[in-house]
């Protein structure tokens, strides 16, 4: 194994897999997954339109802060209206909906891809914040269901008292999770490719 | 609280990779020589500061909080701008500006992720600037950690399903385990019955 690989920029995905962890730390329950999840395609889609308009800028630096700005005005707007719709809903998710500002320069990356007048490549860029975007409401599901035993999506709060496997409620549980995960799929598409051979 | 048990609780507790999970992206962590390392702790420490007085005497009284996200933002490019001057004028070497992980923005959301950390806590200003230093020192001694123990893994008959990120991810969460172990023991006080 080469140390080498992992600052190796060619696997942009696994990049900002690594740039979105701050957010699948916080999607520890399948309501939080799927309210961050939510959020987080907004933020993609925005991410996409906002750099099909980079070809009308020279200075793709000024861009990049001008774009950055741009996020976190949608993000006061966002956390703003939060904040009016349900003040309890906005006390126990602000600390998770302050995390996109750190997002934010990763999905500039990530959206500032090549090809960026064609509309195939905003399509696909979409279809992988999708894609992420069920990763985060899997994973969310997941350390829920292994850390408490029980899925409460309906109910107001939880009790705090359910616990399974405390671990994957914690940072470090989603970590070992999602390297677990990783293993599985490894192994899954080793079997699958030795299949179809 | 003394000092010993300041640092060791902002090391430990309030570490960028246990909050945030941001896994050092260079493991060989060479871009990190000890003059930047200072540089980078001193501007998060002074930006720690500047936070805590803007967010106390600006956002609070004139209930302008939801516009944290626009503040982060303009840390971020401040950040981002002094390391562009550094490495232009002082290092005097050449950018690669647009790659999200060559070193203007990887250290500038190193010093914002710092910033945010000490922006979360209930602590007075010398506090705050206290957690902002040690907590890029924290994030730091991590990131040597993961490259240490990645380099001996190597030399290990690991199964092949586990090889690359998959342990890569299993040993960052046992390591976050340990940190949040020693943070919840300096936390019950056993640390100062020592």
């Amino acid at each position: 194994m080469n140390t080498q690989q992992y600052s190796s920029v060619e696997n942009k995905y696994f990049l900002l897999f690594l740039g979105i962890m701050p957010i699948l730390i916080a999607a520890e329950s399948l309501k939080l997954g799927l309210i961050i999840g939510s959020l987080y395609f907004f933020m993609i889609s925005i991410a996409v339109l906002t750099v099909s308009l980079s070809r009308f800028f020279s200075d793709y630096n000024f861009f990049f802060f001008l774009q950055n700005f741009i996020y976190a005005l949608i993000l006061v707007f966002v956390t703003t209206l939060l904040r009016i719709i349900s003040p309890f809903l906005f006390e126990e998710l602000h600390p998770v909906l302050y995390m996109f500002a750190f997002t934010t320069p990763v999905l500039t990356i990530f959206a500032a891809d090549s090809k960026q007048s064609d509309q195939d490549w905003a399509w696909q860029k979409i279809s992988e914040g999708l894609l992420y975007m069920t990763a985060l409401v899997i994973i969310g599901f997941l350390r829920e269901l292994l850390g408490t035993g029980s899925i409460t999506l309906f109910k107001s709060q939880n009790t705090g008292s359910e616990s399974l496997l405390a671990i994957f409620l914690q940072p470090s549980g989603a970590f070992i999770l999602i390297g677990i995960l990783f293993a599985v799929f490894k192994f899954v598409s080793r079997k699958t490719k030795g299949g179809a051979a | 609280m003394n000092f010993v048990s300041f640092a060791f609780y902002a090391v430990f507790g309030t570490n960028i990779l246990l909050h945030w999970g941001v896994i050092p992206h260079s493991m060989k962590f060479s871009f990190m020589s000890w003059q930047r390392l200072l540089i980078i702790t001193i501007v998060t420490t002074l930006f720690s500061l500047l936070q805590a007085l803007f967010f106390r005497y600006v956002l609070q009284p004139f209930g302008l909080i939801n516009l944290l996200p626009v503040f982060y933002f303009a840390f971020f490019s401040l950040s981002m701008f002094l390391y562009l001057i550094y490495k232009k004028y002082i290092v005097k070497s050449e950018l690669v500006f647009m790659d999200f992980f060559t070193e203007p923005v990887s250290v500038s959301l190193l010093v914002y992720l710092g910033v945010l950390i000490a922006g979360m806590q209930q602590a007075n200003l010398t506090q705050i600037m206290g957690i902002g230093f040690f907590s890029v020192l924290g994030y730091c001694a991590a990131a040597i950690l993961v490259n240490d123990i990645m380099e001996r893994l190597e030399l290990q008959d690991i199964p092949y399903v586990f090889r690359g990120y998959p342990i890569l991810f299993i040993t960052v969460g046992l390591i976050l385990l340990a940190f949040s172990g020693l943070d919840k023991v300096f936390f019950y006080g056993i640390f100062n019955k020592l």
